[in-house]
């Protein structure tokens, strides 16, 4: 029977990307939370947002996918790339314990966690789990991500 | 309500730094057997969080969200996302919410589990 997780693919279990860094600027948050509609001052009122908990912006909750090519990249790096053409987000866990502010580096580290498969109502379907962990550039760990990425032959 | 144009997805590509033509240039999604571009998986996963941070308040926090995508919607439908509280707890100050998108048709296109904390009692 053929399965859709070569032994390429299963030799990726557990292997981690180098980390890989982006700094958060304030105008990217502003412009992210804006065009996401956040009514909160902390994501898009600098002014008003000095006055509320946060001290000042703080980037809403889905900001880092603006690293989702950066982690594409770190990947590739080490030789890890999309597995098949067609690719569909499946899912994404996040655990948020520290706030992200302007002028945070965020450093982030991506690794394989399983691969699995079935057929799905589109035939044969690879489902690839990728967990991340992003921290600040004080060490602590601001974010945990699981995503479990579709691929169709 | 959320407004999905085809404006809004150029938009949310240069902020979110996600280039998928499939979302922006419709050729590409036509030659994909798609009506039209589709609308940011990530983009209703950022509405469903906007849903969780408006209930989490100031005070409030959102610890954990988990989003399952389930559909597609096409840009220039209406995206509208509903949720209900599902359970609390009250030892741990901590609500979960169920929220999800809907498409135009009324399908469920994402379905989301959001946990928040929230303060014992409003601030002075």
């Amino acid at each position: 029977l053929a399965t859709l997780i070569t032994d390429e693919l299963k030799s990726q279990i557990g292997r981690e990307t180098p980390p890989y860094e982006f700094r958060v600027e304030l105008g990217d948050v502003l412009r992210y939370s804006r065009m996401v509609g956040h009514p909160e001052p902390w994501y898009a009122d600098e002014r008003r947002a000095r006055a509320s908990r946060y001290g000042g912006i703080v980037a809403p909750p889905t900001y880092l996918i603006v690293m989702r090519n950066l982690e594409h990249k770190a990947f590739a790096s080490i030789g890890i790339t999309f597995p098949y053409p067609h690719g569909v987000d499946g899912r994404s866990e996040w655990d948020y314990l520290e706030p992200i502010r302007p002028g945070d580096t965020i450093v982030a580290v991506a690794r394989i966690a399983e691969y699995h498969e079935r057929d799905t109502r589109l035939g044969p379907t690879l489902f690839q789990v990728i967990e991340s962990v992003y921290r600040n550039q004080f060490g602590e760990v601001v974010v945990r991500q699981r995503d479990t990425r579709i691929w169709y032959p | 309500m959320c407004d999905t144009s085809r404006l809004q997805g150029v938009q949310y590509a240069a902020v979110s730094r996600d280039f998928d033509l499939i979302h922006t240039d419709i050729e590409h999604a036509r030659r994909a057997g798609l009506p039209d571009v589709i609308v940011y998986g990530s983009l209703k996963a950022a509405f469903i969080a906007r849903l969780a941070t408006s209930i989490a308040g100031e005070w409030g926090r959102l610890r954990r969200l988990t989003v399952e995508y389930r559909g597609m919607d096409v840009a220039g439908d209406l995206v509208t996302v509903r949720g209900v509280v599902e359970a609390l707890d009250p030892a741990n100050c901590a609500v979960e919410c169920r929220i999800w998108t809907e498409s135009a048709a009324g399908a469920v296109t994402t379905r989301a589990t959001a946990v928040l904390t929230l303060p014992t009692r409003a601030p002075a």
